[in-house]
């Protein structure tokens, strides 16, 4: 239509302008060209340092060092006085003055650089539109180093950062393999939307839907699961509306970007990987073995044996992977080809999880200004997968665990018929893990392309586009003679198409004036997303087929969606004497999901970085204790987006009449005055390093408001409607991190490093425009409330004496509180992580994380219904068969929902790992760099009060309400990998 | 330098200029109230759909009327709603899901009736269909209201001009629908009976017989109303052997009351209905058969013999109702031969084009003598002609019939409420809900 397409070309103008109208600006000044080399080089071992940055601060020239250590920058610049900064990942940076005057040639001499084992001088590019030194930055930024990402043998890329980041609540929801992992930066920002971040790789957007296409109860994995952790080079996690506010109507959750691992310069280097595991349950319910059906009182009591049904599904999980990678290049072109196949059985019988992965990332120069970087990636998945949690429907195997009498013998007769279960509306767990299959495949690509270019000296542009392109097609299928409700067999089909592409081009010009540094970016940005769901299903199968076509009645369902937007953004970063930096940008943001007058929005942001520690006065006094002291604060805005593509329209659904097609209105009104939920946020804090960068500490504290959140208003129905989504609520994060890391000891001998991230965050809904509601799919028991967190837990409790005991009647049963009122939280308070890594004679390494939520609870629906009489599979429920409490104790109780409200804090050993590093003479003299053989394991150790499997979980997966709430959910293995990794 | 300049600007440019697609994006999925207004297909879906919410619904109108008026008894535990209308009073809740999905459904049918109404003739549609739909519309619009008003003491009138309608009382609401259904009955006259072929194939539902509808109900809340000539008129101007009914299948639109009553058994038939029957009433056995059971609450229960497939279909009016309205305009005019003769028509009829007959012997005007006693034969009458039809709270007050009323025990009352309170979803989003009636 013709207002985006005037903004495009308006975009396109000012574009055009700022850059035709830099060059003569800057043409002003009488230039010169220069040849700055010089040569890089470790300051402790003296060795050569391959592939060092050198930039020269406030140009956007630079280069790498070659293979000999050696640079040579070719600068066409005016006459005067320039920091020539140096840069090496794991070393300190450094920079040297150099004055460009008469001479041509300008010899920087050698530069050695200091290690740095905590890696504090970080280049950074998330949210800040244009590379940036962390220490210019007014915000918070968390970053997560490959070595960290691989040590975890983390399943996921996102289960990989637990315990890794600071302001980051990361739930693995499901032990279930393939995925079912949520991340909360800072807490949840929405109500009626994803609480997901955007996650962002090599600049293309990439989509981690928790696409339900076919219902497993509850279950479900996101899409970041496909990508490979072996191809992560680093991590970029930025947590909120200050940081991200660049980002637009889409950065309310923060903004992850993963950037995967590059050629580098020198000889081409192979990395083979080999390494096999195993998992198995942590911890199982104990179960009732009482040798009869009902309590002593009963007339109708029968003798009956008992079978431990946990003992069928739960086995032993192997898992197997092979990563296989190639880099290397010229100065000219790098690359780096990776591949991986993985395979893996689950703790659960049936479930199984294969992927393969390719990745291929291409750079290279061309001419002396421009360079263009590729990257491509494909995976397959293929999982078999079991219903698994009971939040939808009764077929989860482990619901069944806990909701079919255990004295009720589920074995298959002499036909291989499976007997339907008494307790109707479930299913027959050996059946579901025997006959029915739940096969899931994805194919996804994942590519982008970048160019980048310096056509001058202070001004450099960069175009870059992502796809993002997969389709998911999940099946369920129950043959013909099935029991439980299936007698027919039943057959269903889902396929989600998923497209995404982006267009995004930023210029940045830098300008210094005397003491003052300019840097400003400018961007463009075009986001577009489809999405097609097509389902189908059959009953009344043949024998034996199970695809759509055995089936005689059919059912098929369609739903398509297209979101566009358009985004410009101009940010301005004034630096002062390498000591303050002043940033200020707007970002205007258009999307197809608001009507046109209230489509363009406006994001601000503005923050500032005050380095105390360059000020003289401060090096004097307290340079030697505290070196490095940085205060820093920023403010920003950015937007969220509805839940639904189409939500702002009123529109008009089937309903037939006498078998013709006819329309009726859909109860939802539309809502053409939809905007973005908009969140501001402030954040103030510090970064301290002690005693020469031994210590390094990071604090912060912030708070977001999020206003305008989207939620159903409900409609007088005398209007033909039942309600209208309207920006009407509003809540509340408020929070501090702290990030403390140490070099314990540091020789050549013994390095320990330690590293300490705690986080605290508390959420509060401050207006809702309505009454509290229970949360869908929360069995009315996660609750919304003016004054209450999101998904607080709301029921009935016991009535207790004025000594807080619990009441009970005249017989001994509980009694329950008439008035249901608020019973728990499951959102978190504290979250840390305690994690040390050790190197010993150069070639053992150690690595420990410990790490640990506090002060959430779980509602435990599974200890609920094992001890409820009609089922009672629990040790517990063996009490009333005894007579051990009166009969009718554990009916009463089950209604007393604050009973199965435990505290699920925890602390689990994480990670161990021991590594050996074979790189003596004898192995070179094989052709290898290096031969590793590294022992992990994960979830190794739980340190709890919880009764159930595991508190970690939660059965509606990655709900934005639905939280600590375990139903029958799979909880995490414990495992353990040996790994072989031969460096060519 | 210049020249790289000039490529990557103008580069940019391109970019930018090209770069996808409109902001404008319209739902694939389902249609939008502009794109379905504006069109004729649009207002002939909206004309068939219109029929089925009506027909999805109208089960509501019918328990609510039978529960009241004390016809029917709950089964299951669960059904704690009905039991509310069922044991009445006080313990009827604002949120009672039956109360308030009578109330949605008719105002959804009533949103529908009014796009109808309003957006026909901005559409070029062929003179039959265009009048075909109009009168349909209205219909649908007056049959919704007037339930309503048989259940609330107000009701809005218009819906689509406000988010917060306000509420007409009951003379008024009943004028309006009066008019409503003159004014269908006048759209409908003022095209050939040739011009309906298309909207009769297309949109008018199978079984449902407009005009004589449109009549049928201009008898039925004229005679409400208290207007007994134009009751009798309307009510003459039916075809008795003509009938009118909702379609429904096995698939996409099952009747709803055979979901309810038969296949889920929420509710049953109090066995009073048949024990206090005259002895060979044909009617007892069109409606119930009989049965041991007792309900939830111990009321013996017999089961119902309709509605028992999903695709039964469902009479918006009965012709014997049309002979009991003209009975009852004689009788309050105190015309007793003519009443006399309309009533012994339906006693004495066998099964008529609807299937119901009682197949009675005749009343001898000396045993109806007086108007009093005329109109109690016709309010028995009116109970097993027109059992599940939805009239029967309506008659309770229309004849007189001891009200609900706190001071004598409701084992006295005639119906468990005589007003609905408000639906709390409409209290809390339209300020001029009125407050609700004691009882």
């Amino acid at each position: 239509m013709r207002d985006s397409y005037t903004v495009r070309m308006l975009l396109g103008f000012l574009l055009l302008v700022s850059v035709l109208a830099v060059e003569p600006l800057s043409a002003q000044e009488a230039r010169k060209t220069y040849t700055i080399t010089g040569i890089v080089v470790d300051a402790k071992t003296s060795e050569a340092l391959v592939g060092a940055n050198i930039t020269i601060r406030g140009t956007t020239l630079g280069a790498a060092s070659k293979t000999d250590g050696k640079y040579s920058i070719l600068a066409t610049l005016p006459r005067g006085t320039y920091r020539v900064a140096h840069s090496f990942l794991g070393y300190r940076t450094k920079s040297q003055e150099v004055q460009l005057g008469e001479a041509a040639i300008v010899e920087m001499g050698r530069i050695a650089l200091d290690d740095d084992p905590l890696q504090i001088q970080e280049v950074v590019v998330t949210g800040t539109g244009t590379a940036t030194e962390k220490e210019r930055l007014g915000n918070a930024i968390g970053t997560v180093t490959r070595a960290s990402i691989t040590d975890s043998r983390a399943p996921t890329v996102d289960a990989a950062l637990i315990g890794k980041i600071t302001g980051a609540l990361v739930q693995q929801n499901s032990g279930t393999p393939g995925g079912g992992v949520s991340v909360r930066l800072r807490g949840t920002s929405t109500i009626s939307g994803s609480a997901e971040p955007l996650y962002i790789i090599d600049g293309t957007i990439v989509d981690n839907s928790s696409n339900e296409i076919v219902n497993l109860g509850g279950y479900v994995g996101n899409r970041i699961a496909d990508l490979d952790p072996n191809d992560i080079d680093r991590i970029e996690v930025v947590k909120g509306a200050a940081a991200a506010a660049l980002y637009g109507s889409r950065a309310n959750n923060g903004v992850i970007q993963i950037f995967t691992k590059r050629g580098q310069l020198g000889t081409p280097r192979v990395t083979f990987r080999s390494q096999a595991g195993t998992s198995e349950i942590r911890k199982m319910y104990e179960v009732n073995m009482y040798p009869f059906d009902r309590p002593p009182t009963d007339p109708l009591r029968k003798a009956v044996t008992r079978r431990d049904y946990q003992k069928d599904i739960f086995r032993t999980g192997y898992q197997s992977e092979n990563y296989l990678s190639l880099s290397g290049g010229s100065e000219a072109t790098k690359y780096y080809v990776g591949g991986t196949y993985g395979s893996e059985t689950g703790i659960v019988q049936a479930t199984s999880y294969q992927k393969v992965n390719f990745r291929a990332n291409l750079d290279q120069i061309l001419g002396d200004w421009l360079k263009l970087s590729v990257g491509a990636n494909y995976i397959y998945s293929y999982a078999d997968r079991v219903p698994n949690g009971g939040i939808v429907g009764g077929e989860g195997v482990i619901t069944n665990f806990a909701f079919q009498p255990n004295w009720f013998d589920l074995s298959p007769n002499a036909e291989g018929k499976y007997p339907t279960p008494p307790n109707a509306g479930f299913a027959n767990e050996l059946e579901v893990m025997s006959t029915w299959k739940n096969p899931d495949r994805v194919n996804r690509f994942i590519g982008g392309l970048q160019l980048t270019g310096t056509p001058l000296s202070n001004l450099s542009m960069e175009y870059r586009v992502g796809l993002d392109q997969y389709r998911e097609n999940a099946n369920r299928q129950m043959p013909i003679g099935s029991s439980a409700g299936y007698l027919t067999g039943f057959s269903q089909q889902a396929t989600q198409d998923v497209l995404l592409v982006n267009n995004d081009i930023t210029a940045t010009h830098t300008m210094s004036m005397s003491d003052f540094g300019f840097t400003t970016v400018a961007g463009f940005s075009h986001q577009y997303y489809e999405g097609t769901n097509i389902t189908a299903s059959v009953r009344d199968l043949i024998p034996v087929a199970t695809i759509l076509s055995s089936g005689a009645t059919a059912l098929a369902s369609e739903f398509r969606e297209k979101r566009v937007i358009y985004g410009s953004f101009v940010q301005e970063t004034i630096g002062f004497q390498e000591k303050i930096y002043l940033t200020g940008g707007i970002r205007v943001d258009g999307a197809s999901t608001f009507s046109a007058d209230d489509r363009f929005q406006m994001f601000p942001k503005a923050s500032l970085s005050y380095i105390l520690s360059n000020e003289s006065f401060w090096k004097e006094n307290v340079g030697s204790i505290v070196n490095r002291f940085k205060f820093r604060t920023a403010w920003g805005q950015s937007g969220g987006q509805p839940a639904g593509t189409y939500d702002r329209f009123s529109v008009y659904v089937q309903q037939s009449n006498s078998n013709r097609p006819g329309l009726v209105n859909a109860v939802l009104l539309g809502n053409q005055k939809l905007k973005p939920e908009r969140m501001t946020e402030i954040e103030v804090g510090g970064d301290i390093g002690l005693f020469n960068d031994l210590v390094s500490i990071e604090a912060t504290y912030y708070q977001k408001k999020v206003s305008d959140l989207l939620l159903q208003r409900t409609l007088a129905p005398s209007t033909g409607f039942s309600g209208i989504l309207d920006n009407v609520g509003e809540l509340d994060n408020k929070g501090y991190e702290l990030m403390v890391k140490g070099v314990v000891w540091n020789s050549d001998q013994f390095q320990w490093l330690s590293t300490l991230t705690m986080s605290h965050n508390q959420n509060k809904v401050t207006k809702l425009n309505g009454p509290a509601f229970a949360a869908a799919n929360s069995f009315g028991i996660g609750r919304v409330a003016e004054g209450e967190p999101l998904g607080f837990f709301y029921g009935p409790k016991y009535q207790r004496n004025t000594d807080g005991s619990i009441k009970y009647d005249a017989i001994g049963l509980p009694l329950k509180d008439p008035v249901a009122q608020k019973i728990g939280d499951p959102n978190p308070s504290l979250v840390l992580a305690f994690v040390n890594d050790f190197e010993i004679f150069k070639n053992l390494t150690v690595h420990v994380q410990f790490d640990g939520i506090f002060g959430q609870d779980v509602f435990n629906f599974t200890r609920r219904i094992l001890e409820t009489p009609a089922f009672g599979n629990g040790k517990e429920y063996e009490k009333e068969l005894s007579g051990q409490v009166p009969v009718g104790y554990f009916n009463s109780r089950r209604t007393i929902f604050e009973e199965y409200v435990e505290d699920g804090s925890f602390v689990k050993l994480r990670e161990f790992s021991v590594g050996y590093r074979l790189d003596q003479d004898f192995f070179k003299s094989l052709g290898m760099r290096s031969l590793e053989v590294t022992l992990t394991g994960r979830n190794l150790l739980s340190f709890d009060n919880y009764q159930g499997y595991d508190p970690e979980v939660n059965a509606a997966s990655q709900s934005t309400l639905v939280r600590g709430f375990d139903w029958s959910t799979t909880p995490l293995p414990r495992s353990w990998i040996l790994s072989l990794t031969f460096n060519l | 330098m210049k020249a790289k300049t000039l490529l990557i600007a103008m580069g940019c440019a391109a970019v930018v200029a090209v770069s996808g697609c409109s902001l404008d994006q319209l739902n694939p999925n389902a249609p939008t109230d502009a794109q379905v207004l504006s069109t004729p297909e649009g207002i002939r879906a909206i004309a068939v759909g219109m029929q089925a919410q009506y027909g999805e619904g109208v089960n509501e109108t019918m328990e609510v009327s039978n529960f009241l008026a004390k016809q029917f008894a709950t089964m299951p535990a669960s059904v704690l709603g009905l039991r509310e209308l069922e044991t009445g009073g006080s313990d009827v809740q604002p949120f009672n899901g039956t109360v308030n999905n009578m109330w949605s459904t008719h105002f959804r049918t009533i949103k529908s009736a009014e796009d109808l109404i309003n957006n026909v003739p901005k559409t070029s549609l062929s003179p039959g269909t265009r009048s075909g739909i109009l009168a349909l519309a209205r219909l649908f619009k007056a049959m919704s209201l007037g339930e309503l008003i048989e259940c609330y003491e107000k009701v809005p009138i218009d819906v689509t001009t406000s988010t917060t309608p306000v509420f007409a009382d009951r003379a008024t609401v009943l004028n309006q629908v009066i008019s409503l259904l003159e004014a269908a009955r006048d759209e409908y006259a003022s095209q050939p009976a040739s011009a309906y072929a298309d909207f009769n194939s297309t949109i008018l539902g199978i079984g449902f017989d407009l005009p004589n509808t449109i009549q049928a109900m201009i008898a039925r809340y004229a005679l409400i109303k208290g207007d007994y000539p134009k009751a009798l008129t309307a009510a003459n101007a039916v075809d008795l052997t003509k009938t009118s009914s909702m379609y429904y299948n096995s698939t996409t639109a099952r009747n709803p009351i055979y979901l309810i009553a038969i296949q889920t058994v929420y509710y049953k038939p109090v066995r009073s209905f048949r024990l206090s029957a005259e002895a060979g009433d044909g009617r007892v056995a069109y409606w119930v058969s009989a049965s041991t059971a007792t309900s939830f609450l111990g009321t013996p229960v017999d089961d119902f013999n309709q509605f028992k497939t999903d695709n039964a279909k469902y009479y918006v009016y009965l012709p014997g109702e049309m002979s009991l309205i003209k009975a009852e305009a004689y009788a309050r005019q105190n015309d007793l031969s003519g009443a006399l003769t309309e009533v012994n028509r339906v006693r004495t009829k066998a099964a008529d084009a609807a299937g119901v007959g009682a197949a009675l012997l005749a009343k001898t005007a000396a045993q109806v003598s007086t108007q009093q006693a005329m109109l109690d034969e016709i309010y028995n009458q009116r109970l097993y002609e027109l059992f599940m039809l939805g009239t029967r709270l309506g008659d309770t007050r229309r004849f007189n019939k001891q009200a609900a009323d706190l001071a004598i025990p409701k084992a006295q009352w005639s119906r468990n409420r005589n007003w609905f309170p408000y639906p709390d979803t409409e209290r809390l989003s339209n300020p001029n809900t009125p407050p609700d009636p004691s009882l």
